[in-house]
C-alpha cells in the first residue's frame, strides 16, 4: 500500500519522465540539461551507496562527484549494454574499492613506520549527513555497517536500490549465486545484531 | 545445542529461497526447535527494518559543489569565432552603423579577395590597440610629451 503512494506522481497530469538510456542518448547528443537530470535522479542513490562503503561522509562526497563526471566523460564513447543504473553504480563501486585498496596501503605504510600513531578512523554519525536519526534507524544503520565489506555492498544494493541479484551480480562481478549467499547471510547478521541489542530473550539465549 | 539449521539458511527459507525438501525439512525442524523459531522472528524483523533502511543523504553543499563540477565539464564548447570577418561583421564587432562604418573602413587592415573586402580578426585588434594608443596620447594633450604614445610617425 505504501509502494503505491510512493510511486504516484505528486504531478496531475502523468508526463511519463524519460527513461536514464533516453536521458543519457539526449546528452550524447549535445544535451547538458539531461545530465543535470541524470544527476538528480542518481545522486542520492550513488551518495548512499559510496558512503555505506566508505564509512566516511567526505570521501563519498568526492566519489559522487567523481562518478558523475566519469559518466560525462565516458558517455560519448559509452556503448549501452544494460541499465544506465548498473553501469553508473559499477562506476561507484569501483571508485570506492580503489580509495578503500589505497587506504588499505597506505595505513600499512604508516604503520611499518610507527606504530602506536594512527587509528583507522572511528566510524561514528557524522552530524553533517542528513539522516534522520531515530533510535531504530540508528540500529538498522549500525548494523549494516559492521557488516563484511561484501556482505555490506550487496546488501545495500538490495534494499535500497531494491535491484534484483542479476544486477547486483552485474554491479559487483559476482556470479549470482555468491550474491544470494551473500545476501541471505548479510541478512541473517542484521538479523542477529538487531535481535542482540534490543531483544534481549526474543531470539537468540531464550533458553539458557 | 547445535542445531541442524544454520541462520543463513533460516533466512534463504524466509524469502522462500531454498530448494524444496530442503524448506520441508526446515519446516519440520522449525516445529521442535524454539530457538530456530525466535530466529525466524528476528529476520522478519530485520526484514521489515531492511524495506525501509536508513538512507544517506548528500549534505547541500557536496550537491551544489558536484552541479558545478558537472556543469563545468558538460557545458557546450564555446562556438568558433571566425578569424577572417566580413565588413558588416567587423561593423557590428565595432557597433557602428553603417555610415560610420564608411568613415574608418579605409583605414581598417583589411584585404582584398574575389572582389571582396575582408579583414583578419588579429588585424583587426592590432588596429585598435593602435587606435588606443593614439587616443591617450591626444587625450595628454601633447605628442611631443610622450612620443612613444604613438606608432605612426
Amino acid at each position: 500500500m505504501e509502494g503505491l503512494i510512493a510511486g504516484s506522481s505528486s504531478k496531475g497530469l502523468a508526463v511519463p519522465e524519460p527513461s536514464d538510456e533516453a536521458l543519457l542518448e539526449m546528452f550524447r547528443s549535445g544535451d547538458a540539461a539531461a545530465f543535470t537530470v541524470l544527476f538528480e535522479r542518481w545522486r542520492g542513490s550513488i551518495y548512499n551507496f559510496a558512503r555505506y562503503m566508505l564509512g566516511e561522509e567526505a570521501a563519498a562526497e568526492d566519489v559522487m562527484q567523481e562518478t558523475f563526471l566519469a559518466v560525462a566523460q565516458a558517455a560519448p564513447s559509452y556503448q549501452p549494454r544494460g541499465q544506465f543504473r548498473t553501469w553508473v553504480l559499477r562506476i561507484t563501486r569501483n571508485r570506492c574499492l580503489n580509495r578503500i585498496e589505497s587506504l588499505r596501503v597506505r595505513r600499512q605504510h604508516m604503520a611499518a613506520a610507527s606504530v602506536e600513531a594512527l587509528d583507522p578512523p572511528a566510524n561514528q554519525a557524522a552530524p553533517h549527513d542528513a539522516m534522520q536519526q531515530s533510535e531504530e534507524m540508528a540500529r538498522v544503520r549500525r548494523a549494516i555497517e559492521q557488516l563484511p565489506e561484501r556482505q555490506r555492498e550487496a546488501l545495500v544494493l538490495f534494499a535500497f536500490e531494491s535491484a534484483g541479484y542479476a544486477e547486483i551480480a552485474a554491479v559487483l562481478d559476482m556470479p549470482v549465486n555468491t550474491v544470494k549467499t551473500l545476501i541471505h547471510r548479510a541478512r541473517a547478521e542484521v538479523a542477529r545484531a538487531l535481535a542482540g541489542t534490543d531483544e534481549p530473550g526474543g531470539a537468540l539465549g531464550v533458553k539458557g | 545445542m547445535a542445531c541442524s539449521v544454520t541462520y543463513d539458511e533460516l533466512a534463504a527459507y524466509a524469502s522462500g529461497e531454498c530448494e524444496a525438501g530442503r524448506g520441508a525439512e526446515i519446516a519440520r525442524h522449525l516445529a521442535v526447535c524454539e530457538a530456530c523459531r525466535g530466529r525466524m522472528h528476528a529476520i522478519a524483523a530485520a526484514d521489515r527494518a531492511l524495506a525501509a533502511p536508513p538512507r544517506w543523504e548528500p549534505s547541500a553543499g557536496a550537491v551544489l559543489a558536484a552541479s558545478r563540477a558537472i556543469a563545468r565539464a558538460t557545458a557546450p564548447p564555446a562556438p568558433i569565432e571566425p578569424g577572417i570577418m566580413t565588413l558588416e561583421e567587423v561593423g557590428r564587432h565595432l557597433r557602428l552603423n553603417p555610415e560610420q562604418l564608411d568613415e574608418i573602413v579605409e583605414t581598417l587592415p583589411a584585404f582584398e579577395i574575389a572582389g571582396q573586402v575582408r579583414v583578419r580578426r588579429q588585424k583587426l585588434y592590432e588596429w585598435i590597440d593602435q587606435r588606443e594608443r593614439m587616443f591617450r596620447g591626444a587625450s595628454m594633450g601633447a605628442r611631443e610629451r610622450d612620443p612613444a604614445a604613438l606608432d605612426t610617425p
